[in-house]
């Protein structure tokens, strides 16, 4: 009787570790699994947040450089500054400049293998207003690596890095589109182009449905500049 | 004592046929609600794309016959926009 009990129980034992392994098993298997979907389902909605925050702030820009805006949280006060500009002889011009890294002029020397995106407004009594981005696809180190970067100028002649706003979006080219769409490296006078498309060029890594995405954007028939920041 | 013995071994077959069930049921319905996620997961990325897809394609539209209207050629390559909400996604699996 005794040899049989213990023989009974070493055989639940067995059992029991066979099963209690088999569901830790399966436990541990069903937690990683699910810590890579939710990861999986960041990713997705992360890129298509970069995607949208990025087609929205070039927009955003443009519509604010083709009404004649400092598209900074300056503003000009519209009648003065309209004065003031045809006083001094300055037209209200733009320029969107993209420019690679071994531009000597690209203001981003420091940041090697990068794409420069300037995007500079005169206007407000010669007030200049100048924004860039940069779109790093080479170099760096760990997060930024690859990305697109928003600078600002810091003192006079010294650039520093400013908020980051984005990453995987190594490369921006631009087209400007008068009789047809051709691609340009600089786009002076914001306003005399009847077009520009923009190319977003997204990391290989990005949870996109295409690797390039574009943003088509037309210059008003009628070019109504107006200078009231209240129109936007 | 026989009698005894084997109404044990039956208690403990039994037992052990119980365990064995309710392993499986714990094991079946883990995987019935992980396929639930993943598929659900799936379904609603592909809602989502098709949908900013079709935002995308009705913006170039717009923007293409706006162009069009002033004249300009267009003639730019839209594979992209076809590629925009077809299938799954490619890139997603090295993502992971």
């Amino acid at each position: 009787m005794k040899t049989w009990q213990q023989g009974m129980t070493l055989m639940e034992l067995l059992m029991a570790m066979a099963l209690s392994s088999l569901v830790a098993s399966a436990m541990l298997h069903s937690v990683s699994w699910l810590a890579a979907t939710h990861q999986q389902q960041n990713t997705r909605i992360t890129s298509w947040e970069r995607e949208l925050v990025v087609r929205q702030t070039f927009q955003h820009v443009f519509l604010r450089l083709r009404q004649g805006l400092p598209w900074s949280s300056f503003d000009c006060a519209s009648d003065q500054s309209a004065q003031a500009d045809s006083l001094l002889g300055t037209a209200p011009d733009s320029l969107l400049s993209v420019t690679g890294s071994d531009d000597d002029s690209a203001p981003s020397r420091a940041v090697r293998g990068s794409d420069v995106i300037t995007i500079r407004h005169f206007g407000c009594a010669g007030y200049v207003t100048e924004q860039y981005f940069v779109g790093r696809h080479s170099g760096g180190k760990g997060d930024e690596r690859f990305g697109l970067y928003f600078r600002e100028r810091r003192g006079e002649e010294r650039w520093g890095y400013s908020q980051e706003i984005m990453l995987g979006l190594p490369r921006i080219t631009v087209e400007r589109c008068d009789t047809v769409c051709q691609p340009a490296i600089n786009v002076p006078g914001f306003h005399s182009a009847e077009g520009l498309r923009l190319a977003f060029h997204w990391h290989e890594d990005a949870v996109l449905p295409f690797p390039v995405s574009y943003l088509t954007l037309v210059t008003p028939a009628a070019r109504a500049i107006s200078l009231s920041p209240g129109s936007l | 004592m026989l009698e005894n013995r084997k109404m044990l071994g039956t208690k403990l077959t039994g037992v052990a046929m119980l365990e064995m069930l309710l392993v499986l049921t714990l094991l079946a319905s883990g995987l019935s609600a992980m396929l639930k996620i993943h598929t659900h997961n799936e379904v609603m990325w592909q809602r989502f794309t098709n949908t900013y897809c079709a935002h995308l394609k009705s913006s170039e539209n717009t923007a293409q016959s706006r162009l069009l209207d002033k004249g300009i050629e267009v003639d730019w390559n839209n594979g992209w926009l076809r590629q925009c909400g077809i299938g799954s996604t490619p890139g997603y699996k090295t993502a992971l």
